[in-house]
């Protein structure tokens, strides 16, 4: 298994570096590396159309693989990555490129998540991010000129955001 | 670039003091300034202020920029029966 296996087009922006493979937008953006024979994909959401092509050629190609924070392309890393991760797989999660670009795939991302939760045991912290999350989904502004309530996320996701717990234990019991 | 003394949030939402190019790319403000674009001779002041404003000075769809290039495309599209 190797990093250049991964590229799903023939685009030049591609690159296969030393431990990463990146994405040309301007600078080269890491998009994956492989670890432990497990690859783990940046969900970035600066290069949404090539994280959703490189997500669908794993698949094809059925390899193991998990989604991490961008923060973690960093050298000085985080403090609390399995934190850091989890918070980051519900941020992309409730972004509209990714809710509806992962719909149209087919792709389960908290399916991803939670398997990724119990091979690494940290099941526990999910709640806690989860809450954090749900509050930023649900923001709302009242515009008193036009008498609207204004939300940032569309219905759609924030439907779907308020019985995603639910279907989190579902796949814990599974 | 500089520092600043204000965090910089960036597209992933990650916040920083010395943000790079990297940094803003995909952010709200970049989007922004790749729609209006203004070249030197074409500004808003212009449009506004200029005696002959009324004649309509200015040379639509000649400036390409990204709003004018929407708008042929869409002109394109229509014209073939795709949209």
């Amino acid at each position: 298994m190797e990093l250049s296996d991964f590229i799903p087009d023939s685009s030049d922006a591609w690159k296969v570096g030393k431990k990463q493979l990146t994405y040309k937008k301007y600078v080269n953006i890491p998009i994956c590396y492989i670890e432990d024979d497990i690859v783990y994909v940046f969900l970035d959401k600066r290069i949404v159309k090539p994280v959703l092509k490189i997500t669908k050629k794993l698949i094809e190609l059925d390899v193991e693989f998990y989604f991490t924070t961008p923060e973690l392309s960093n050298p000085k890393g985080v403090e609390d990555h399995k934190n850091a991760i989890i918070h980051h797989y519900f941020r992309s999660y409730i972004q509209k490129e990714f809710f509806k670009g992962f719909e149209d795939m087919q792709f389960d991302l908290i399916h991803n998540m939670t398997t990724w939760a119990s091979k690494e045991d940290c099941f526990h912290i999910i709640k806690k991010n989860y809450e954090e999350i749900k509050k930023i989904v649900n923001a709302q502004s009242y515009d008193y000129y036009s008498n609207i309530r204004k939300y940032e996320y569309s219905q759609e996701i924030r439907d779907d955001f308020d019985r995603l717990y639910r279907e989190i234990q579902i796949n814990r019991i599974l | 670039m500089r520092g600043r003394w204000w965090r910089f949030e960036d597209a992933n939402g990650f916040y920083s003091i010395y943000p790079a190019l990297a940094d803003f790319i995909g952010t709200e403000n970049a989007f922004r300034y790749k729609t209006h674009t203004t070249t030197k001779w074409d500004t808003r002041h212009n449009e506004k202020y200029s005696p002959n404003k009324s004649v309509g000075w200015r040379s639509k769809g000649a400036l390409k920029t990204r709003e004018e290039n929407k708008l042929l495309f869409r002109r394109i599209l229509k014209e073939y029966g795709i949209k």
